[in-house]
């Protein structure tokens, strides 16, 4: 299995630095290097946003969730199916027409320049380097488990490479980069769902009824509470996940690559319409993964519980089905979707560092190109030493908090900013930092209080705040703060 | 009707669905775990599910053809 997997990893470097090196050629000005020159279609586009909606986490996390509790990964599937349609229909039309390089630029394009950008810094910044970690993290034990190198070696991999796109290739590299990846990713996830089917003759009905059959909780499985016994935490899930994928940076940044706003919801579309497609795919693997995999010797230690972990469902199931091939097919598959989407976010930070902060901040819109092309790629090679380091730190640590993170800060923070800045005209400067700034300190000081942090970090027995995601509490409040403070400032200002 | 209402309308549908099914979770979970048809196994609460994600992409249509066909005929907007 090793060869297969290596070779496909290989293959997929090289066609990866092959298109780097076409990019870098084509990577002169700020447009090229931030947006890609906006000379990416809505299709190819669609692709991308896809590639970075469905991260290594979201594709072998949500397939591990539905094989171990069924019913509850709904609410999984359902926050970014929903996030996805609020992309769709309120943001990416506007958000293309507003900006040109970061989510920051609509917001500073009515609201006060140097506070706003300072704030979309700490943003962009707060929601890219623990996602980062989380990902390299991964990265790191996923080598370890399929490719026979070490950790650290693994780690290593991820970090060089992803610096390389980004430094050499720009946007242009990123998003042809997170393309091939997301071509990759919808045809392994295509043939394992078809695979699964065929094994009950082609009939769901089949397949459902062996599931329930071989899977400890029986048809539990279909049943709402598997996964969570309080009516709150699915609904935060849910809340988390769909106002987290609108707000993150990273992904924001990608509608600046088409030539036009309708392309843009275009795109925003394709992303929706295949994000939907492989939740269904995701719950038949998980599902086929319960028929299939429970009980089998091979891949089961009894149970439900895996070898590796109800991470490697969906590697398992392909071994099932297809053999070593296919399994190395899909760990090399598995492991491009990580490098596709480290490198969307190095990016991201690294504009908010050279564009939001250097270029608008200190010197005001008025910054030398070439001077500010040099600051990103430096920022992109910062990054990425410190996030290799960081994650060579945290081997074996539980990173289920840095993936956490980032969508309850870019639910609570970016995402309420946008939908006002963009639907409600009374948002002024005052306002857009309270609740921008109120809504990234709730998120994290209730991540801190809540059960990874207070429980599994500093090892008290129960949380001050009992939801994993603070985003039911955060989210609302910085909408209020945002609200509150921009009505105040505007009768202060009638009074005088 | 116009973009922006029609975008608004859409999005609190899709809301509006995925509250009920939250609640819906919640409080009842009994009528959830039923089967669909009698003697089946798939529960009403998994095909709510999958239906709200064919109702949200099937929307997106709806509103990109609605879109579409105004761009082509601008006298068709009012």
């Amino acid at each position: 299995m090793s060869h297969v997997a290596a070779w496909t990893f290989l293959l997929f470097v090289a066609a990866t630095l092959f298109i780097t090196a076409w990019a870098a050629r084509r990577t002169r000005s700020r447009e090229d290097f931030y947006a890609a020159g906006s000379r990416i279609t809505w299709t190819q586009n669609g692709l991308a946003i896809f590639g970075d909606a469905m991260s290594a986490a979201a594709f072998l996390g949500l397939t591990g969730l539905f094989f171990l509790v069924g019913y509850d990964g709904l609410y999984f599937s359902l926050g970014l199916v929903l996030g996805w349609a609020m992309m769709l229909l309120l943001i990416a039309e506007r958000l293309r027409g507003l900006g040109s390089y970061t989510f920051a630029d609509v917001l500073a394009a009515r609201l006060e320049q140097v506070p706003i950008r300072k704030l979309a810094v700490f943003i962009t910044l707060a929601a890219a380097v623990p996602y980062l970690i989380a990902q390299m993290v991964a990265a790191g034990a996923l080598v370890e488990a399929l490719f026979g190198l070490t950790y650290t070696q693994g780690v290593l991999i991820v970090g060089v490479l992803m610096t390389i796109y980004v430094t050499a290739g720009g946007m242009m590299a990123t998003t042809w980069v997170q393309i091939v990846k997301a071509a990759l990713l919808l045809f392994g996830a295509s043939v394992l769902t078809l695979g699964v089917l065929l094994e009950f003759g082609g009939s769901p009905g089949t397949l459902f009824g062996a599931a329930l059959d071989a899977h400890p909780s029986g048809s539990a499985l279909f049943r709402p509470g598997g996964l969570y016994s309080d009516p709150l935490s699915g609904a935060a899930v849910l809340v988390s996940l769909s106002a987290g994928t609108v707000g993150l940076p990273h992904v924001l940044m990608r509608f600046f690559t088409v030539p036009d706003p309708v392309q843009a919801r275009r795109s925003a579309m394709l992303a929706l319409g295949l994000v939907g497609a492989l939740q269904v795919m995701v719950l038949i693997m998980g599902l086929g993964g319960a028929a299939l995999l429970v009980g089998h010797p091979e891949y089961s230690k009894g149970g439900t519980s895996l070898v590796g972990g109800d991470n490697m469902t969906a590697i398992h199931l392909a071994h099932f089905i297809g053999g070593p091939a296919f399994m190395g097919f899909m760990a090399a598959v598995t492991f491009a979707t990580i490098l596709a989407v480290v490198s969307g976010l190095t990016i991201s930070a690294a504009a908010a560092v050279s564009h939001d902060f250097y270029s608008q901040v200190i010197c005001r819109g008025r910054s030398d190109e070439r001077r500010e092309l040099v600051l990103s790629r430096v920022t992109a090679l910062a990054l990425g030493t410190i996030a290799v380091l960081l994650s060579i730190r945290f081997q074996g640590v539980n990173v289920g908090l840095l993936a956490v993170l980032p969508m309850a800060i870019a639910a609570s923070s970016s995402f309420p900013l946008l939908i006002l800045a963009m639907y409600w005209k009374g948002l002024t400067t005052r306002g857009a930092l309270a609740g921008g700034y109120g809504g990234l300190v709730a998120s994290v000081v209730l991540i801190i209080l809540g059960p990874y942090v207070w429980v599994q970090f500093l090892g008290f027995e129960k949380p001050v705040f009992p939801y994993a995601y603070p985003t039911l509490f955060s989210m609302p409040l910085a909408f209020f703060l945002a609200v509150w403070f921009s009505r105040g400032e505007k009768e202060g200002s009638r009074q005088q | 009707m116009d973009q922006e209402r029609l975008a608004w309308s859409l999005t609190l549908a899709l809301i509006g669905l995925s509250a009920l099914f939250i609640v819906l979770s919640a409080t009842a979970p009994d009528l959830m775990a039923r089967p669909l048809r009698a003697g089946g196994i798939f529960s009403v609460g998994m095909a709510f599910g999958l239906a709200i994600i064919a109702v949200a992409v099937a929307a997106a249509a709806f509103f990109e053809h609605h879109l579409n066909r105004s761009a082509q005929s601008p006298g068709a907007r009012e």
